[in-house]
């Protein structure tokens, strides 16, 4: 209904002062029992065991109170089952993550954070310290591209008609969460965008800010018999306490119906890694918003390879390199690396500050205490874990 | 009488404040009236009465909250000069963070620790293909990290290996914690002078970094030969494009390595049109301030003395810069070579001082960067060419 549909009544009542807040809380409360009573959502995660109908109700009513809208994850964190995450183990975890964004002001205003959030520069750091990552091949804008080394301007007619082919993959220099993303190949004159024939001004059109061409990663063969279309890759989490670096928890993001990229909030899937076998454990969920709703799967939907017990290659060579990058740059505390696997051994696609807790929270609410304890931040949350 | 009257009162609570002498105020007095401290620049020219810059100096304590340390530097104390000839730190220090610490994109997060971490600066420069100090080890009290090929080493194993270089913490300035280090041999040298591992560890704080030393051309080494010469070169963004803001020499005496003000190093103008040094060096204000014609050692006659490939310098640090787009202002240390300039840091929290007091056009220049909507006396809203228009330009990369 658009504002101006509505009864007079309502419309007077909108100038009344607080009316509006108060509006979007009732509209979250309604929201909450929605999502509590909803069937398709509470049987897309499991639902067996899990808690009355009363109790998803009074759960979900008393987030919307407290945090004014609902909570869309309520299902995919398992907060329906009576053994699933509990809410104050959510309060935790919020917590938690409030102490890893303080400490990285307190290490020093995002600094060291510019050079994780900036593509360009994360590849620049990567590839002069000699650690493995894609190569950058050239800085786009709205109007062309400027191709390194060596380095020369190009239009996008330019870019298209040069004689040297290209396959890479575009995304926005501080994009996140595979934003703006596209593949991009160039061969005999002839442009590829996500695989369609392009002309120049469509590559062009996609371009609508500072983007980054970096070259395709050839995937292993155990990563692509998952999900081949789109390059799947570890999130790794590395604490750095007194100069050392270590993994705390990782988990593998999966695409899913054909998608390029693999992150969870673009349709993708996510399975537990286990460190120290190398083996994936658990289901695969996809986040709820997603097309196709959540959904908790023991297979790939698309391949039919099972997760539970399915081995990554290279997992300890990929633990060592993100310890010895996160040494090397000597901060943030706490880094989400994104890697990939290559035939030859792990590559870093990024390293993230801020990184996403709802992923492992997910997965696995367990995670919470290793990652305290080895971070040394349970003094800061005001109580120790056990 | 009058005297005591005054200490009562500063003893009554509430308005006991009102009749204390800020400490800035009391600083101020004190350097215009310490002769050692207040001995002026220009001798040559009509100075004003002492008790006019005493007034002066307790004024701007008053106004700023701080004492003008560089009051005879700038040449204040020349009847011809007036106190807003010049910036006060405060209002300096906030136009140039605005411009240098705003986040130039989404998100809470700036770009300065690409210049601020001379690790990060060095591997970015590197990579770029711009000249920088090449650096061989991470170094702490634990050991040594070499970066090619990878390995880490105790920190004993360096005396064996030949290093020629200098040593500095990641994150430091005006040269503080760095020393020349030497090794070799099963021998370790500081500052030319042989050390044990034990003074080693004693003089690194944290994370240090070893870079190789630089050949300096021998134009700058006529000037003094043991220090590396530095030029500081302010480079501005304008729009996509930077342009050289404002450059002066700074070079060692004494024998000493480091070249910086505050080591009591002399500073000169540089004319960059000419390539040439302009006027006469001069020294941080304080017990050794004044100024020289000539370079108190080598007895080099600085006034018009050549610099090398100054074009390639200033050339080198503006692309560098178009490259650091969103750092609206950049201070370069640039090195000279038998090769060419080399980029041997980048600094975003650059000083007023150095420039201020050798390039009396400086301020108009430096305003002219920022918008005045509100008039002279307000604060700026943005810089005058702003990140924003030089990205409305699509192609936002320089042609090279």
């Amino acid at each position: 209904m658009s504002r101006r549909d509505r009864p007079f009544a309502l419309r007077a009542l909108a100038g009344v002062p607080g009316a509006r807040a108060a509006g979007r809380r009732v509209r979250g409360l309604q929201a909450a029992v929605r999502l509590a009573t909803d069937p398709e959502q509470a049987r897309a995660y499991g639902g067996e065991g899990g808690k009355p109908t009363w109790r998803r109700v009074a759960d979900n009513v008393l987030w919307a109170a407290r945090y004014g809208n609902p909570n869309p994850l309520y299902y995919a964190y398992g907060m329906d089952e009576k053994t699933g995450t509990s809410y104050a183990r959510y309060h935790l975890a919020e917590k938690v993550a409030r102490e890893v964004n303080r400490q990285i002001e307190e290490d020093g205003a995002g600094h060291a954070t510019a050079v994780l959030r900036d593509k360009y520069f994360f590849s620049l750091i990567a590839q002069t310290l000699g650690h493995p990552s894609p190569r950058t091949l050239a800085l786009m804008g709205p109007l062309g591209v400027d191709l390194l080394n060596p380095r020369r301007p190009l239009s996008y007619e330019g870019l298209v008609s040069q004689s040297l082919p290209l396959d890479g993959f575009a995304k926005p220099i501080g994009g996140a969460q595979g934003a703006g993303a596209f593949a991009l190949r160039i061969e005999g004159g002839q442009a590829w965008v996500d695989g369609e024939p392009a002309g120049p001004a469509d590559v062009g059109g996609r371009v609508d800010g500072r983007y980054l061409l970096q070259e395709r990663v050839e995937q292993h063969p155990a990563l692509a018999a998952l999900h081949p279309a789109s390059l799947n890759t570890v999130r790794l989490v590395t604490v750095l306490r007194d100069g050392h670096a270590e993994p705390v928890v990782a988990c593998l993001r999966v695409g899913a119906r054909g998608a390029l990229v693999d992150n969870w909030a673009a349709g993708g899937l996510i399975v537990g890694l286990d460190i120290e076998t190398g083996a994936l454990f658990g289901k695969g969920i996809r986040k709820p918003p997603a097309v196709g709703g959540g959904a908790v799967f023991d297979r790939h939907p698309d391949t039919g390879v099972q997760f539970d017990g399915y081995a990554l290659p290279y997992v300890p060579a990929a633990l060592d390199l993100a310890r010895r990058f996160h040494r090397d740059m000597g901060g943030p505390r706490s880094i989400g690396w994104d890697l990939a696997f290559t035939p030859t051994g792990p590559c870093i696609i990024e390293g993230n500050s801020h990184w996403n807790l709802s992923l492992h929270l997910a997965i696995d609410p367990g995670f919470l205490e290793p990652f305290v304890r080895a971070s040394g931040i349970d003094a800061h949350l005001g109580r120790t874990l056990g | 009488m009058i005297r005591s009257l005054v200490r009562a009162a500063q003893r009554v609570p509430l308005i006991g404040p009102v009749f204390r002498t800020p400490p800035s105020v009391r600083r101020a007095v004190r350097l215009a009236t310490d002769p050692a401290l207040s001995q002026t620049y220009y001798p040559d020219e009509p100075r004003k009465g002492r008790w006019r810059v005493v007034g002066e100096n307790a004024w701007w304590a008053l106004r700023h909250g701080q004492e003008n340390k560089f009051y005879f530097a700038y040449g204040l104390d020349r009847k011809a000069a007036r106190l807003s000839d010049v910036l006060p730190w405060r209002h300096f220090k906030r136009l140039r963070n605005s411009g240098n610490e705003t986040p130039g994109v989404p998100g809470n997060y700036n770009y300065v620790c690409l210049l601020r971490d001379k690790f990060v600066f060095g591997q970015i420069a590197q990579s770029l293909g711009y000249p920088a100090p090449r650096t061989l080890a991470f170094l702490d009290a634990d050991g040594v990290e070499w970066i090619d090929p990878r390995g880490r080493a105790p920190l004993p194993s360096l005396a064996d290996v030949e290093i020629d270089g200098f040593c500095k913490p990641f994150a430091g300035i005006e040269g503080a914690g760095a020393f020349a280090f030497r090794s070799g041999g099963g021998a370790l040298w500081i500052d030319g002078s042989e050390a044990t591992e034990e003074d080693l560890r004693d003089r690194l704080h944290g994370r240090s970094l070893i870079q190789e030393r630089l050949e300096q051309h021998p134009d700058l080494s006529r000037l003094h030969p043991s220090s590396i010469n530095t030029l500081r070169l302010v480079t501005a963004l304008e729009g996509a494009e930077a342009r050289p803001l404002s450059a002066v020499l700074r070079m060692g005496t004494g024998g000493r390595v480091r070249d910086n003000w505050e080591a009591r190093g002399l500073a000169v103008a540089v004319d960059l049109a000419t390539g040439r040094l302009r006027g006469d060096g001069m020294y941080k204000y304080g017990l050794w301030g004044g100024t020289a014609t000539h370079h108190p050692d080598t007895g080099v006659l600085l006034d018009g003395y050549p610099l090398p490939m100054i074009d390639e310098a200033v050339r080198v640090a503006c692309r560098f810069h178009e490259d650091l787009r969103y750092i609206h202002t950049i201070g370069w240390d640039i090195a000279f070579t038998p090769g060419g300039p080399c980029l041997v840091e980048g600094n975003d929290n650059w000083g007023l001082p150095l420039v201020a007091a050798l390039d009396p056009g400086f301020k108009d220049r430096f305003l002219a960067l920022y918008e005045w909507p509100g008039g002279l006396s307000r604060r700026p809203s943005r810089p005058a060419a702003s990140l924003a228009q030089a990205s409305k330009t699509g192609l936002d990369l320089p042609p090279r």
